[in-house]
């Protein structure tokens, strides 16, 4: 049998659609049974793809330096990009900010807070450095296929990925295309 | 009128000359998709969406354009919807469509349209822009960076409510909806009709009550008519479990053609007196609940001496309950009578060319009668005379006062087909005005339901009695030493409550079954769309109980 791996990981996203991925339930079994093999994911020890992995899932939007990182680096290890969930696919809630000064937003967030006590904004190497404005995945790199919804039904996650791995080109139709 | 043929998609189709491409492919079941075409209001072209091709040149809007003799049409060929598919994109790339946090996701023709074109991502990064967001409204928030620019609104507003609020200003991206010159919309002379909510396709404009509470598939529709004037205006109230979420018109009624005004709209919605839900007594100053049973026990002893004053808002049914049950000693609490009775119909506002309107301001109460009028006067296909109309002055160079009123009947009888719109009017007014022998007369009755109280043969009295039973939603009263005084009422108000001695609960609004008479004397009934509170009595148990009293 032929295997077909897939990796996935989240950018700026709330890991709803990686909820709903596992929202498959058993026939996320029936799929490995056909040959998917999940490699590294946000809850496996391996957080980087291998080149030449076939499937590549990104949950989020792109908002910082880490993100178009990850985003790049997915695009580059893997020969089919799937933007999953409408933060990934336009951007989403995540784009609100845009509109907002992000010093601005990064105090409110971490030190006018209602309920915060001598507050900082975190620092520091490991800390993503936000990029002028949040974005949809193709706005950074090519994306070849696109899940939208918030978050996208096991129904429309399992249609892309059995279309994938039967070698169709995936199409959503109907009750499977929802934006939200 | 002449007929046209012409093959639309390879089908021969004949229809009659005048007609749009878009009406001609209808009746041939052919569709084809729009976003700013509105059947009721006129065509526009704006969006492109229902582009198609239609002899040489570029693709033609087919709700704009109009068929010819021999026109050979292609609705959807893969480059028509692949220019259908960029437009699209264009749409929702140009502002802020994240549906998921959009109060119209599930009820929205953008969204619809997307869907249907298999749209799974922007192809142009979108929205750069901020746009602003207007929630000054009591009812209505306007959000222009959901608005697509279709116009609706504002075609609305004018062509059908006849309130000419709305506009489009600036050009480009950087178009938006301008309410009055550059208003904020709680300031704007707007009615708060409800039509550009009603009309808008997106999430742009959006009624604020009901937002959140439901989505249109969540919600059953029931249509009935509005108890709120006799003017009886068709509905479609959206109810969700036993809550109304709002009301929209029914473009189909032959009444209003969807057309509502405030009071029918949202007013009752937004009802905020205490209800009574139990009958209750004051003895010795002290309210106590007591049983229906009680309640009617105390009518029945106090029968003898009692004058029942029947408000003209209620139903038919128990307008008949009482008068059965009481008799002569049942009166209407408000007028009855017109100063002058009724010669025209509705019908008759839509081709006048001269409406004389006195003593009644169409923008507060008839609101749909107003609209008749202000949407043929504004664009000056007719002229309006206001005597003391109140704001309907605003519109017309021809505006008096009582003691103008020969001057104003002058004016009017400058006009072919005037109409005479009225309710009360003082003494003095209706003699002048009823002897103009080319006029039309359209009374508005005083209460949504004062033809019904006239086809009873109820008539008005002031009340003076001692033992008063009074039956309405607006009910006071005066009282004088050893008075007695009941009201079957709605509403526990604490004024209502100094003055009364019991209070026995009826159904409001949409709580009941009931007809109407609407003020050309049509019959309609309005529908129980909700069941109301426990302890609230219906027309059929009061009429049951008076039966047997
Ligand atoms: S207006 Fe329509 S398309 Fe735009 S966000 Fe709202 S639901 Fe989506
Ligand atoms: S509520 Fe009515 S009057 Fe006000 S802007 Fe909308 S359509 Fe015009
Ligand atoms: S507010 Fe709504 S109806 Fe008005 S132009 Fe915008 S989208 Fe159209
Ligand atoms: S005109 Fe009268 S019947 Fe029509 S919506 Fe307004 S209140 Fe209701």
């Amino acid at each position: 049998m032929k295997k077909i791996t897939l990796a996935s990981d989240w950018l700026e996203g709330c890991a709803g659609c990686h909820m709903s991925l596992l929202d498959m339930d058993e026939r996320l079994v029936e799929l490995i049974n056909e040959g998917l093999v999940i490699t590294a994911t946000p809850i496996t020890d391996l957080k980087v793809p291998a080149f030449g992995t076939d499937i590549g899932v990104l949950e989020g939007a792109v908002a910082t330096d880490h993100h178009e990182e990850v985003a790049k680096l997915f695009r580059e290890r893997c020969k089919i990009l799937v933007a999953l969930g409408d933060c990934a696919v336009f951007g989403g809630i995540n784009t609100m900010r845009n509109y907002i000064p992000i010093e601005e937003l990064l105090k409110r967030g971490y030190v006018n807070t209602e309920s915060t006590v001598e507050g900082k904004i975190p620092q520091g190497p490991g800390i993503g450095k936000h990029l002028k404005k949040c974005m949809a995945l193709n706005e950074v790199v090519k994306v070849d296929f696109y899940i939208p919804g918030c978050p996208p039904s096991a129904d429309a996650i399992y249609k892309v990925l059995k279309d994938i791995l039967e070698g169709k080109t995936p199409e959503l139709k109907e009750e499977l295309l929802k934006y939200d | 009128m002449g007929k046209v043929r012409l093959k639309i998609d390879g089908k021969e189709i004949e229809v009659e000359e005048g007609k749009t491409i878009l009406e001609a492919a209808k009746e041939a079941g052919i569709e084809i998709p729009t976003l700013c075409y509105h059947e009721k209001l006129l065509p526009y072209g704006a969006c492109r969406m229902c582009v198609v091709e239609a002899g040489p040149g570029a693709l033609k809007p087919a709700c704009a354009t109009y068929v010819t003799d021999g026109m050979e049409v292609k609705t959807s060929t893969p480059e028509i919807q692949e220019v259908r598919m960029t437009v699209l994109q264009l749409l929702f790339g140009e502002r802020n469509h994240y549906c998921m946090y959009c109060e119209s996701s599930g009820n929205c023709e953008l969204q619809d349209l997307g869907y249907k074109f298999g749209l799974d991502h922007f192809e142009f990064p979108p929205y750069e822009d901020k746009y602003p967001v207007d929630v000054s409204h009591p009812y209505i928030l306007l959000d222009q960076n959901r608005c697509v620019l279709c116009r609706r609104c504002a075609r609305a507003c004018a062509e059908l409510g006849g309130h000419f609020v709305l506009e489009v200003k600036n050009r480009g991206y950087q178009s938006l909806i301008n309410i009055d010159l550059n208003n904020q919309f709680a300031q704007s002379s707007c009615v708060s009709c409800g039509l550009c909510v009603q009309v808008c396709p997106t999430g742009a404009l959006v009624d604020k009550r009901a937002s959140y509470l439901g989505r249109k598939e969540q919600a059953e529709v029931i249509k009935t008519n509005c108890d709120r004037c006799p003017v009886g205006c068709g509905i479609e109230v959206y109810r969700r479990a036993n809550f109304i979420l709002k009301v929209y018109g029914d473009w189909d009624s032959p009444i209003n053609q969807g057309v509502l005004c405030k009071n029918g709209r949202y007013l009752p919605l937004y009802e905020d007196r205490p209800r009574l839900n139990a009958p209750k007594l004051k003895e010795g100053g002290i309210w106590t609940q007591i049983s229906p049973e009680m309640a009617f026990k105390v009518i029945s002893e106090k029968k003898g001496a009692a004058t029942v004053f029947l408000e003209g808002s209620l139903p038919l049914e128990l307008l008949q309950a009482f008068k059965s049950a009481l008799g002569d000693r049942v009166f209407a609490l408000n007028e009855v009578n017109p100063p002058i009775p009724s010669t025209a119909t509705l019908k008759d506002l839509e081709d006048a060319d001269t409406y004389l309107v006195v003593g009644v301001d169409l923008n507060e109460r008839y609101g749909v009668v107003g609209s008749m009028i202000k949407r043929r006067v504004v664009p000056q296909n007719a002229r309006l005379i206001a005597v003391e109309a109140g704001s309907l002055s605003g519109i017309t160079d021809f505006s008096y006062e009582y003691k103008d009123i020969d001057t104003a009947l002058g004016e009017a009888r400058k006009g072919e087909k005037v109409v005479a719109v009225y309710s009360s009017l003082p003494e003095g007014i209706s003699e002048r005005l009823e002897t103009e022998s080319g006029f039309k007369y359209l009374f508005l009755p005083y209460e949504a339901n004062t033809m019904a109280l006239k086809e009873l043969g109820i008539e008005h009295k002031v009340p003076q009695e001692k033992v008063k039973i009074y039956v309405g939603e607006n009910i006071s009263s005066a009282r004088s030493p050893g008075d007695f005084i009941v009201a079957f009422t709605p509403f526990e108000t604490p004024e209502l409550k100094s003055v009364a001695d019991l209070l026995i609960p009826i159904t409001w609004y949409l709580e009941d079954e009931g007809t109407f008479i609407t003020l050309e004397g049509k019959k309609v009934v309005r529908q129980r769309v909700v069941t109301p509170a426990e302890g609230v009595l219906t027309v059929e148990e009061i009429s049951s109980r008076l039966l047997k009293i």
